[in-house]
């Protein structure tokens, strides 16, 4: 029985690929072979002979089937060929949609792989993470520099640790060739076996072995000893420490979270004042290599107990953070809160609705000419063409379509590709996308577009029954408009998300961009001070304030633009015992507050005539908080400003003359400052509380007089290189820097801008073909409605009236949906706009200009037939 | 003419060669026969299909019963192109090897 059916089965197998005739043969000689085997070799070798005789005739005959089919493929693709040549505005409109949208999908593809492959590329990255602590609603990556030793040797799930200090801007030195390196970093040794930053010249075990070893990048290198070799050569830093080159990396790829150019050991932060053995000297990153990435929980567990057994009260919660994760869902520099993945998951968002209007073109126009379409079905199908010689055809025509488009698509990428490296900052190239992977990721989304937009044809118009569309026109009824109308009011929907969405974007960065810093940024530059120039300050500003080139003079410890420490703990007069608020600080030179011209709402500034103002005492080193010896602070007079945020957080009226005590020292606040942003402008305005303290000023602040800005600054550099010989004049404007914590913001608007106008573009591509296509089928209606006296006015409105409505539809749908998307997006924000309609009101007005453009010429004329034409020939 | 392969070739001058007697088995064995080489029953079928379907064979069904007993055994002619065909390659052949010099397989001279 199951063999009877077997054997029917391979008979149907064989009956499908040969005619009745060969199949015969075929079996007969089978047959014959099988009982001649029998005789000679016995049944089972037989049987076993015949299987593989069997197999082994099919396979050749399945080839060449298959090959006959690639045949009949080859034939659609010619049909489809010519359909295309014969409609040649349909196809320019089609493929025109298509490339244009596939490219504008495949740059973002290629921005969200970018951001994706970030850090992917260490050997060890699924088992690097960063220790983070977060205490209260307070994260960091700043941990204590005895931290790294301590897990290596206590926690066995931690195979290597790594610290890293920033050792801020310094001046490097070779021969008579100086200049500032932003990004210098002192590491442990075991750095350079977590990551894989590969060293070009040097040997990774000991090239951080020596006390004053130093590894440049190679284009750090390149930039001081051109074609020479710098392995063994000495450097000065800060002009005062000599160090010996002992390595050369490999410059750091642009998808690396951690950026460096210049590597010291970490012993060297001891050198230059560091308590690097105190648990309270939090200033290091720590990085851990993990035997098992599945030991996270149980290494977080110990790493956690370890901070117990340190910090008796108020321990930090430490966390391990991926470091593959970081760029997405945490941000490389500390304080920093936008998280990336938002954006990744927007544009990848934004791919998919171009693509998507681009599909939607295809499927509008090709349901547009079903009714033309009907007649060739009709006719083929008379002639003998199956259903599926029909599906093969029209996908045959789309696939055709949009490896024809994807072509183009991948053609206008690489020629936009350095626009777009310019407006997104990234420095991809042709090579970075002609990777097979990408071309295979690419390939898929293109025949993904083909199938999808291909379908509606390919499934639909072939089941039309010959004799219905033979017979007369085909009445395509209410059912095919309907889709046809849903089809694009998406499209306009989907643009009018991607439209209104950037009209968001735009309006919170002009806002953002115009909301005032709380203070006068303009003409304000700032100077980093390293060695020699930090204790030299106070000469330099005798000399500058005496200059009329110069407006004000004042110094502080944080980055001008962006304070970064912070500190809890501290005490006031009335304070609530719960209350704890985490203040940021710094030290600021007496003349900050005058200089900035910062309001100050209550009491005075710091003045010079009150020497008790002075906290020096309080300070002992950079790193201060937790480095202050118990009982070393005494002046109980020593002033503190401290902003209306910090004010409303003490409560209890004028702060004022209020004790205030903060970083170990006792003090009394002397004013009040109106807020203003001493972070980026997308941050919320912290407490702030400022003290006197010349003598710890990293960066000065120069104020220039308005009018001439080049004459005051050479005016400075001229001074400035009197004293500092030894050390490049090399300045910021306060409003580059406020500037560029729009870049990411500025970067978002101007894509989103690329991307509504092409959404727009590829919707109203779509609105032209199907308008034409409607103007075409309704001709004879408008020459009978003429005829009987309507004017050619009355029919552009009346035309226009039915598009404009699906692209108001549009509009009336995509409201809410921006609504909620912008909502969030906002929220991320703490100064921002209220969402009001005046977003969805631009909107609409410009699609719907759009819109009317695009159909404007081609519904005049359809409305201005001469009706004698048109109706004479039925 | 159209470039036959080797095998379809074969087949051709085979079934030529069999006249009246070319079905499945028959040219299987004589094929065997005249290249010394066992071949297997899709190296045999896949090129005689394609040829069928190009027209350069045809079935001639013949009357009575095969061998065992069942349907009607199919014998195979050569349609006229198929003829054609088998000439222009008879000719070629001919013109190919004309005025080559003597020609001595050295290993079996050895």
């Amino acid at each position: 029985m199951t063999a009877e059916k077997r054997a029917s089965a391979r008979k149907d197998l064989l009956s499908r690929l040969v005619d009745a005739e060969m199949a015969a043969s075929i079996r007969e000689d089978l047959a014959y072979q099988q009982s001649r085997d029998r005789i000679e070799k016995g049944a089972l070798s037989a049987t076993l002979r015949h299987m593989v005789r069997l197999f082994a005739t099919i396979g050749p005959l399945l080839i060449f089937a298959a090959i006959g089919g690639l045949t009949m493929f080859g034939i659609s693709i010619r049909m489809a060929r010519r359909n295309l040549a014969k409609h040649k505005g349909f196809s320019l409109i089609n493929i025109a949609g298509l490339s244009i949208g596939m490219a504008a999908c495949l740059f973002l593809v290629l921005w969200v792989q970018d951001e994706l492959s970030f850090d992917a590329f260490h050997e060890n990255a699924p088992e690097i993470f960063r220790v983070d602590v977060t205490q209260g609603n307070n994260r960091s990556a700043m941990t204590p520099y005895p931290l790294g030793p301590a897990l290596e040797q206590s926690v066995p799930e931690v195979e290597h640790a790594a610290r890293v200090a920033s050792l801020g801007t310094v001046v490097l030195r070779v021969g008579e060739k100086a200049s500032y390196e932003s990004a210098a970093r002192a590491v442990d040794p075991s750095f350079l076996r977590i990551f894989s930053f590969p060293l070009l010249q040097g040997n990774p075990a000991s090239a951080l072995s020596g006390p004053h070893s130093l590894i440049l990048t190679e284009s750090t290198a390149r930039k001081y000893f051109g074609a020479e070799n710098p392995m063994g050569r000495t450097v000065t830093l800060d002009g005062r420490f000599d160090f010996m080159i002992t390595g050369i990396m490999k410059d750091v790829p642009s998808n690396s979270s951690i950026r460096h150019d210049l590597l010291v050991p970490l012993e060297f932060m001891r050198e230059i004042g560091w308590y690097i053995d105190r648990w309270g000297s939090e200033n290091v990153t720590t990085w851990v290599k993990l035997g098992d990435r599945n030991q996270v929980n149980s290494a977080q567990d110990k790493i956690s107990g370890l901070y117990r057994d340190r910090f008796q009260t108020r321990a930090p919660e430490p966390i391990l953070v991926g470091l593959t994760t970081i760029n997405l869902y945490a941000s490389a520099q500390p304080g920093q809160a936008a998280q990336k993945i938002q954006t990744v998951r927007l544009f990848g968002g934004l791919a998919a609705a171009i693509l998507l209007i681009a599909c939607i073109n295809f499927m509008n126009l090709a349901t547009a000419r079903s009714s033309k379409r009907a007649l060739e079905v009709g006719l083929r199908k008379t002639v003998g063409a199956r259903r599926r010689d029909l599906i093969g055809q029209f996908y045959g025509e789309s696939l055709l379509i949009t490896a024809f488009a994807f072509l183009l698509a991948l053609a206008l990428v690489s020629v936009f590709l350095p626009s777009f490296n310019a407006l997104t900052g990234k420095a991809l190239t042709i090579r970075s996308f002609l990777r097979v992977g990408y071309l295979l990721v690419f390939a898929g989304i293109a025949a993904l577009t083909g199938l999808i937009s291909g379908s509606y044809p390919a499934l639909f118009l072939s089941s039309f029954l010959p004799a219905k569309v033979l017979k007369g026109p085909l009445r395509t009824g209410t059912k095919s408009g309907l889709v046809r109308k849903a089809l694009i009011v998406t499209q306009f929907a989907t643009a009018v998300v991607v439209l209104a969405g950037t009209f968001v974007v735009l309006q919170q960065l002009h806002f953002l961009r115009s909301r005032g810093v709380g203070y006068d940024k303009d003409q304000l530059i700032y100077l980093g001070l390293q060695g020699e120039t930090r204790s030299g300050f106070q000469v330099l500003r005798d000399r500058l304030i005496r200059d009329a080139n110069v407006a004000g003079v004042s110094g502080l410890f944080q980055r001008p633009t962006s304070f970064g420490s912070r500190i809890d703990g501290a005490d006031w007069e009335g304070r609530a015992p719960d209350q704890n608020p985490t203040i940021f600080y710094s030290a600021v030179d007496p003349h900050y507050v005058e200089t900035l011209k910062i309001d100050i709402v209550e009491g005075r500034p710091f003045s010079e005539t009150f020497p008790g103002d002075y906290a020096d005492e309080i300070l002992i080193n950079g790193s201060m908080a937790r480095n202050v010896p118990e009982g070393a602070v005494a002046n109980p007079t020593t002033g503190f400003l401290i902003n209306e945020e910090l004010a409303r957080i003490m409560g209890g009226g004028n702060p004022v003359g209020k004790r205030l005590s903060m970083l170990g020292a006792q003090g009394v606040i002397v004013g009040v400052m109106k807020n203003f942003h001493f972070q980026s402008l997308q941050q919320k305005i912290e407490p702030l509380a400022l003290f006197a303290s010349p003598t710890h000023v990293r960066f000065a602040v120069i104020r220039l007089p308005k009018g001439n800005i080049s004459q005051a600054l050479a005016s400075v550099r001229t001074t400035w290189e009197r004293i500092f010989p030894d050390f490049p004049f090399e300045y910021r404007f306060y409003d580059e820097d406020f500037g560029r914590m729009f870049q990411a913001e500025a970067r978002l608007a101007a894509l989103l801008r690329w991307a509504a106008g092409l959404a727009i573009f590829v919707a109203c591509l779509g609105l032209l073909g199907l308008a034409s296509f409607l103007a075409e089928q309704r001709t004879k209606e408008i020459g009978i409605r003429k005829t009987l006296g309507a004017t050619s006015s009355g029919i552009t409105l009346m035309l226009s009236k039915e598009f404009l409505r699906w692209v108001v539809w549009g509009n009336l749908i995509a409201a809410p949906i921006v609504y909620l998307i912008a909502g969030r997006w906002l929220r991320g924000y703490a100064y921002r706009i209220s969402l009001d309609a005046s977003a969805f009101a631009l909107a609409l007005v410009v699609t719907l200009t759009a819109a009317f453009l695009t159909i404007g010429r081609q519904t005049i004329k359809t409305a201005r037939l001469n009706p004698a034409r048109c109706i004479k020939d039925e | 003419m159209n470039f036959l392969t080797r095998i379809e070739e074969i087949l051709l001058l085979t079934i030529w060669k069999l006249r009246d007697n070319a079905y499945g088995i028959s040219i299987r064995e004589q094929v065997e026969k005249d290249t010394g080489i066992s071949w297997l029953s899709g190296a045999i079928y896949a090129p005689l299909n394609r040829m069928k379907k190009h027209g350069y064979i045809a079935a001639k069904p013949a009357k009575g019963q095969s061998e065992s007993g069942g349907r009607p055994r199919v014998y195979y002619i050569l349609t006229p192109r198929g003829r054609k065909e088998l000439c222009a390659i008879q000719s070629m052949t001919r013109d190919l090897w004309a005025g080559v010099p003597q020609l001595r397989n050295e290993a079996e001279e050895r």
